[in-house]
C-alpha cells in the first residue's frame, strides 16, 4: 500500500508541475485529469475509498470538463498559445517559485520538523471518546490501545503532531472508512452541513445562470432603471427566461433535485428586483463589452 | 491743569484716528482744519500748562501722570506714565509750537495733492509719537514713541509712492535707523536686566548706587543708547539716510527732519544724561563724534546743488554740534541749541518749500537766482533764518545758543579743546554755505521766474519763525552777565568776552568768503574755483565722503550675494524634503495598488509566509 | 495496511498546495488561473483526508465532499465570471481587469 501511495503521489506532484507549465489550456487540462486520477489513488491508500470515488467522479468528472468546455467555447486557438509563450518567460518563474519554497520550508518544519512532545496520552483518546455524541462507530468504541507510541526502526522524524502520530500507529485507524459510515456521519451530525452546502450550490446555480445571460435578451425587455447605467438606452433587466441552454454550462447537480437545473424561472422572486440581491459587481448592461466606461468589473 | 497732559499726546492721535478711518470722504478743507486743529489744541495745552509749570513750579519740579499699566511680564511693568519737567517741557513746547505752524504751512503747501487727508493723518500721527517719545517716564514708552515716529518718517518720505526713488529713499531712512534702534532695543533689555525697571528717574538712581563710574556695564548700556541715537539723528557713521530723506515733501522735511525727529537723540541722551556721566569713554566719545559729523557736513553743505540737500547737511551739522554740546557735559547748551535750530532750520525749510511751489517744484539751486525781488517776504525771512544759522552776533537767536555751546567747550578743561576748535571751524563752514546758498538763489539775474505767489497760509508760519528765530536767543541775555550752570548755581564772568569776538569772527569770515565766491561783481567760484584737484574734492563732497559707496560694498553688495547664492531658500530644504519624501511614499504605495490580481495573491502569499515565519521563529 | 506516515501525506498536500499557489502567481490566463486554484483546493481536501485517517474517522472525508460540493460552486461561478470578463476585455488576461475604478 505504502509503495502505490508513494508512486502516485509522485505522479499527481509531476502532473501538477506540467499543468502549470503547459502553454496549451487543453493539455493543461487533460494533465490536471492525470493528477486528480493520481490524487484518488492516494485517497484509496489513505483508507478513503469514497473520497476517491468522488474525486474521480466529481472533481475530474465534472469540474475540470467544466473547465474543458469553457475552453472549447472561448475557442482561443493558436493565438492564446502564443500568448501564453510570450507570457511565460524564465523570467517570470523566480519570484514565485522562491515564495513557493520560503512557505514550503515552513510549512515542512511547522508540519514535520519540530521535536514532539510526549504524547499526551489518556487525555487525548479521553477526548475523543468524550464525543460520543458523534455517531457511534465501531472503531472508535476502545480507548486505551492507541495509547501506547509504537516505536519502530523505520520511524519517520517525530511529528509535531501527536495526535497524528499516534492516531495512525493505531491499528484501527488502517482500516477504510467505508462509504456507509461516510453516510451515516453525513446525514447524522453533519446534516447542517449538508443543507448549507445544498444552499450554496443552490447560489452557485443562480448566480452562474444570471451571469451566463446572453445580451440580446437584455436589449428586448424593459428594465427596472438602474442609477449609474442610465446613460445606456437599456437598463438591466431582471433575470427573464431566456434560452440558455446553449451558453449555461451545465450545472453540477451532485446534491440537487434535477428539475431545478431545467427551470427557466427564477425560483426566487427577488430576484425580479436585482438591485437589492446583487451587488453591483455583477449587474449586465448591453454593451458592456464594447463601452470604455465599463471597465472595472466583469459583470457591471 | 496738569491732569489734561494726557490730551497732549493724545489729542493728535486723535485726529490722526479721524482721518485716517473717514480722510478721504472729507473735503480738503475739513481735512486740513482736523489736521491743523488737533495740533493747535496740544499747542495751546502745552503753552497753558507750561505757563503755569513755570510760574508755579510743582514738587521735585516734575509732574507725572500716570494712565494705566501696559503690561505686567514677569516683573516688567511699564506704565503710560507721562512726565513734565524743564526737558520735557521745552521739547512739548517747540513740538507743538513749531508743529502748529508746519501744519498751517501745508495745508497751503499741499494744496492741490489728491493724498492730502491722508498727509495730514501721517503728520498728526507723527506728532503724537513725538510727543509720547519726549513725555514717557519711562523707556519702554520711549522706545514706542521712538518706533513711531521712525513708522512716520518712512511713511512720509515716501508719501508720493510713484516714484521708486522715493521709496527707496524712505527704506534706506528706516533701515539705517533700524540699526540704530535694534542697538537701542539692547541697551534697553541691557538696563532692564541688571537694573531691574525701565522707569527713567528709577533706574538712573540704580545705576548711580550698583555701578561705578566706568563699568564695563555702564559703558555697555550707555554706549546702545549712544548708538541708537545716532542713528535717529543722523550722526556720524549712521547719517546716509538724512540727505537722501529729502525726497519727501517740503514740510516733512521741515517738522521730521529738521525740527523734531533728528533732535530725538539728543534728547534720549539728555534724558539719559547720568548714565553718560557713568561712562565717560562714551561720553568723550560723543563730543568726537559731534565733531567730526558737523566738520563732514558742513564740507559736504558746501558743495550741493539740491537746495534741501544743502540744508540736509546743514541739519547734520547743526545736530553735531548738540551732540558735541553734550558730550562735553553740557546740556543746557545743547538744549538751548536745539531749540534756536528748529526756529531756524524750520524757517529756512519752509521757506526753501516756498520757492520750490513758486518755481513748479524746481529744487536745484543753479536753476534759481534774483528771486529776491519776485518773493519779498520769502526773501526776507529766509535771510533772517540764514544769519540765524550763521550765528550772526547779537541778533539772532543762532548766535546765543552756539556762543553758549562753544564757552562750554573752552571751560572745559583740556579735553575740550579739541571741539571747541571743530566748532569754530563749523562755525566758518556754516556762514560759507549758509550765504552761499543765499547769493545763488536771491541775489545775481533770474534763471527761473516765480510764477505762483505763495498766499498767507504759507506767508504767517514764516514771518513767526522768523521772529522766534531772532527773538529766541534773547531769554540768555541775563544769563550773558552771569553764566548759569544746569542746576541753576552761578560762576564766573569775565573771560566769556574774548571768546564771544573769536565766536564773532569767524562766521563773518565764512560770510565774507561766501560774497566774494558766489556774489556778482566777483564770481569767482566761476574761475578759481575749477581747478582738477578741487574738482575730485568737490565730487568726494557732493557724495557725502563716499560713505553711501562705502556701505554698499561692505553690507549691501556681500547680503545681496548671499542672497541671490541662497535663492532656492536652503532653509526651505527641510520641508520641501518633507513634502519629497512624502510624493515618494505616496509612489511607492501606490506601486502596491496594482489592480493586478496576481499580484494581491502574492501579497497574500508574502504575508502568508512572513506570518509563519515568525511562528518558525518563535 | 500499515499506517503510511501522515508526515508524508501532509507533505505532500503541503507541496500540491504550494504548486497551485506558484500557478496562480505565475499564469496570466484566468483559466490556468482558475485550474491553479482547483489544485490548491485539492490540495486542501486532501489535508482533511489524512487527518481524517489518522483518526480512523470518517469526518474526514465528510469534510472533503463539503470542499468538493464548494468547489464545483466556485468554479461555475468563477466560470461564469470569465465569460463575462471575456465579452468586457475581449482577452484573458488577468491583468486587463486592473483599472480599479467605476
Amino acid at each position: 500500500m505504502n509503495v502505490i501511495f508513494y508512486i502516485s503521489s509522485a505522479v499527481a506532484v509531476f502532473a501538477t508541475i506540467l499543468v502549470i507549465t503547459r502553454t496549451d489550456a487543453v493539455h493543461a487540462l487533460l494533465y490536471l485529469v492525470v493528477s486528480l486520477l493520481a490524487m484518488a489513488m492516494v485517497f484509496f491508500t489513505l483508507g478513503a475509498p469514497f473520497a476517491a470515488a468522488l474525486e474521480v467522479v466529481i472533481y475530474a468528472g465534472a469540474i475540470v470538463v467544466l473547465l474543458v468546455f469553457v475552453v472549447m467555447m472561448l475557442n482561443q486557438g493558436p493565438v492564446s498559445i502564443n500568448q501564453e509563450r510570450a507570457w511565460l518567460t524564465p523570467g517570470m518563474w523566480v519570484g514565485p517559485v522562491a515564495l513557493s519554497l520560503v512557505l514550503l520550508g515552513e510549512l515542512a518544519y511547522v508540519l514535520v520538523g519540530q521535536p514532539a512532545s510526549p504524547p499526551v496520552g489518556q487525555s487525548d483518546r479521553s477526548d475523543g471518546s468524550d464525543r460520543s455524541d458523534r455517531s457511534d462507530q465501531s472503531d472508535m468504541s476502545d480507548g486505551s490501545e492507541g495509547l501506547r507510541p509504537q516505536v519502530s526502526s523505520l520511524q519517520p522524524p517525530v511529528s509535531s503532531l501527536p495526535l497524528l502520530q499516534s492516531a495512525i500507529r493505531n491499528p484501527q485507524s488502517a482500516i477504510s472508512q467505508s462509504p456507509k459510515a461516510v453516510g451515516l456521519a453525513l446525514f447524522g451530525p453533519y446534516v447542517i452541513g449538508v443543507e448549507l452546502a445544498s444552499l450554496l450550490l443552490l447560489a452557485g446555480l443562480v448566480a452562474a445562470f444570471h451571469l451566463g445571460k446572453h445580451e440580446d435578451t437584455e436589449r428586448e425587455s424593459a428594465s427596472s432603471p438602474v442609477g449609474q447605467f442610465a446613460s445606456s438606452p437599456v437598463g438591466q433587466s431582471a433575470c427573464r427566461p431566456v434560452n440558455q441552454s446553449a451558453s449555461r454550462p451545465v450545472n453540477q447537480s451532485a446534491s440537487r433535485p434535477v428539475c431545478q437545473s431545467t427551470s427557466l424561472q427564477p425560483p426566487i422572486s427577488s430576484i425580479r428586483n436585482p438591485k437589492s440581491a446583487i451587488p453591483n459587481l455583477f449587474r449586465l448592461s448591453p454593451d458592456s463589452g464594447l463601452q470604455e466606461k465599463d471597465k472595472g468589473g466583469a459583470g457591471k | 491743569m496738569n491732569d489734561l497732559l494726557w490730551i497732549i499726546p493724545a489729542a493728535p492721535l486723535a485726529g490722526f484716528t479721524a482721518l485716517a478711518l473717514a480722510g478721504r470722504r472729507l473735503p480738503h478743507a475739513a481735512a486740513a482744519t482736523v489736521g491743523v486743529g488737533s495740533v493747535g489744541v496740544s499747542a495751546i495745552l502745552s503753552f497753558l500748562i507750561g505757563g503755569l509749570f513755570l510760574l508755579y513750579p510743582p514738587q521735585d519740579h516734575a509732574v507725572i501722570q500716570s494712565l494705566w499699566t501696559w503690561m505686567n511680564v514677569a516683573g516688567f511693568a511699564p506704565a503710560v506714565a507721562f512726565r513734565l519737567d524743564l526737558l520735557s517741557l521745552l521739547m512739548i513746547l517747540v513740538i507743538t509750537g513749531v508743529g502748529f505752524l508746519i501744519h498751517l504751512y501745508s495745508a497751503e503747501y499741499m494744496r492741490g495733492d489728491e493724498a492730502f487727508s491722508r498727509f495730514f493723518a501721517y503728520m498728526n500721527l507723527f506728532v503724537s509719537m513725538m510727543l509720547i517719545l519726549v513725555l514717557a517716564d519711562n523707556l519702554a514708552l520711549l522706545y514706542l514713541g521712538w518706533e513711531g515716529v521712525g513708522l512716520c518718517s518712512y511713511l512720509l518720505i515716501g508719501f508720493w509712492s510713484d516714484d521708486p526713488a522715493n521709496g527707496a529713499a524712505a527704506r534706506k531712512a528706516f533701515i539705517v535707523t533700524r540699526v540704530g534702534d535694534t542697538a537701542m532695543a539692547i541697551g534697553l533689555f541691557l538696563l532692564f536686566t541688571q537694573l531691574g525697571t525701565l522707569d527713567i528717574q528709577t533706574m538712573m538712581q540704580r545705576a548711580t548706587q550698583q555701578w561705578p563710574a566706568g563699568s564695563g556695564l555702564a559703558v555697555a548700556a550707555a554706549a546702545l543708547l549712544l548708538i541708537g541715537a545716532l542713528g535717529k539723528s543722523a550722526q556720524l557713521p549712521l547719517q546716509t539716510w538724512l540727505p537722501d530723506a529729502m525726497a519727501g515733501p517740503t514740510p516733512v522735511s521741515a517738522l521730521i527732519h529738521a525740527a523734531t525727529m533728528v533732535t530725538a537723540g539728543v534728547y534720549l541722551i539728555a534724558r539719559t544724561n547720568v548714565l553718560f556721566t557713568l561712562a565717560p569713554v562714551v561720553q568723550s566719545l560723543v563730543a568726537i563724534i559731534g565733531s567730526a559729523t558737523l566738520l563732514l557736513a558742513g564740507c559736504s553743505a558746501l558743495v550741493q546743488t539740491d537746495i534741501k540737500r544743502v540744508l540736509a547737511y546743514s541739519t547734520i551739522s547743526q545736530i553735531g554740534y548738540m551732540f558735541l554740546a553734550l558730550g562735553i557735559g553740557a546740556w543746557q547748551a545743547a538744549m538751548f541749541h536745539f531749540m534756536t535750530h528748529a526756529f531756524f532750520k524750520a524757517l529756512l525749510f519752509l521757506g526753501a518749500g516756498a520757492v520750490i511751489i513758486s518755481l513748479h517744484h524746481e529744487q536745484n539751486m543753479l536753476k534759481m537766482g534774483g528771486l529776491r525781488r519776485q518773493l519779498p517776504v520769502t526773501f526776507w525771512t529766509f535771510l533772517i533764518g540764514a544769519c540765524s544759522l550763521s550765528a550772526l552776533p547779537f541778533v539772532t537767536a543762532g548766535y546765543y545758543s552756539k556762543d553758549m555751546i562753544l564757552h562750554e567747550a573752552w571751560t572745559s578743561g583740556p579735553a575740550g579743546l579739541l571741539p571747541w576748535m571743530a566748532g569754530v571751524a563749523g562755525a566758518f563752514l556754516t556762514g560759507l554755505y549758509c550765504f552761499r546758498m543765499v547769493f545763488i538763489v536771491w541775489f545775481g539775474e533770474a534763471k527761473t521766474g516765480a510764477t505762483r505767489a505763495p498766499g498767507w497760509a504759507i506767508h504767517i508760519p514764516l514771518v513767526l519763525l522768523a521772529i522766534l528765530s531772532i527773538a529766541g536767543g534773547f531769554i540768555k541775555i541775563p544769563a550773558m552777565l552771569g553764566q548759569v550752570g544746569s542746576d541753576g548755581s552761578v560762576g564766573p564772568v569775565g573771560s566769556e568776552w574774548i571768546f564771544q569776538i573769536t565766536a564773532l569772527g569767524f562766521p563773518l569770515l565764512g560770510i565774507g568768503l561766501a560774497y566774494t565766491l558766489y556774489m556778482r561783481p566777483r564770481r569767482l567760484a566761476q574761475t578759481r574755483l575749477q581747478r582738477p584737484i578741487l574738482d575730485g574734492i568737490r565730487r568726494w563732497w557732493f557724495v557725502g565722503w563716499g560713505f553711501d559707496w562705502l556701505y554698499d560694498r561692505l553690507f549691501v553688495m556681500p547680503f545681496l550675494r548671499i542672497a541671490r547664492a541662497n535663492r532656492d531658500d536652503a532653509a526651505d530644504l527641510i520641508y520641501q524634503g518633507i513634502a519629497r519624501l512624502n510624493l515618494a511614499l505616496h509612489r511607492a504605495l501606490r506601486a502596491t495598488q496594482s489592480g493586478q490580481v496576481r499580484w494581491y495573491a502574492a501579497g497574500i502569499a508574502l504575508g502568508a509566509a512572513i506570518i509563519l515565519g515568525i511562528v518558525v521563529v518563535t | 495496511m500499515t499506517g503510511i506516515p501522515p508526515e508524508h501525506a501532509i507533505l505532500l498536500a503541503a507541496i500540491l498546495f504550494l504548486l497551485g499557489l506558484t500557478g496562480v502567481l505565475v499564469r496570466r490566463n484566468v483559466i490556468f488561473i482558475l485550474m491553479s486554484i482547483e489544485v490548491m483546493i485539492n490540495a486542501a481536501g486532501l489535508a482533511f483526508i489524512v487527518a481524517g485517517a489518522a483518526w480512523g474517522q470518517p469526518d474526514g472525508q465528510v469534510m472533503f465532499i463539503f470542499i468538493l460540493s464548494m468547489a464545483a460552486a466556485e468554479v461555475s461561478v468563477g466560470l461564469a465570471l470569465v465569460l463575462r470578463m471575456y465579452h468586457c476585455f475581449k482577452t484573458l488576461d488577468a491583468d486587463a481587469a486592473s483599472k480599479m475604478r467605476g
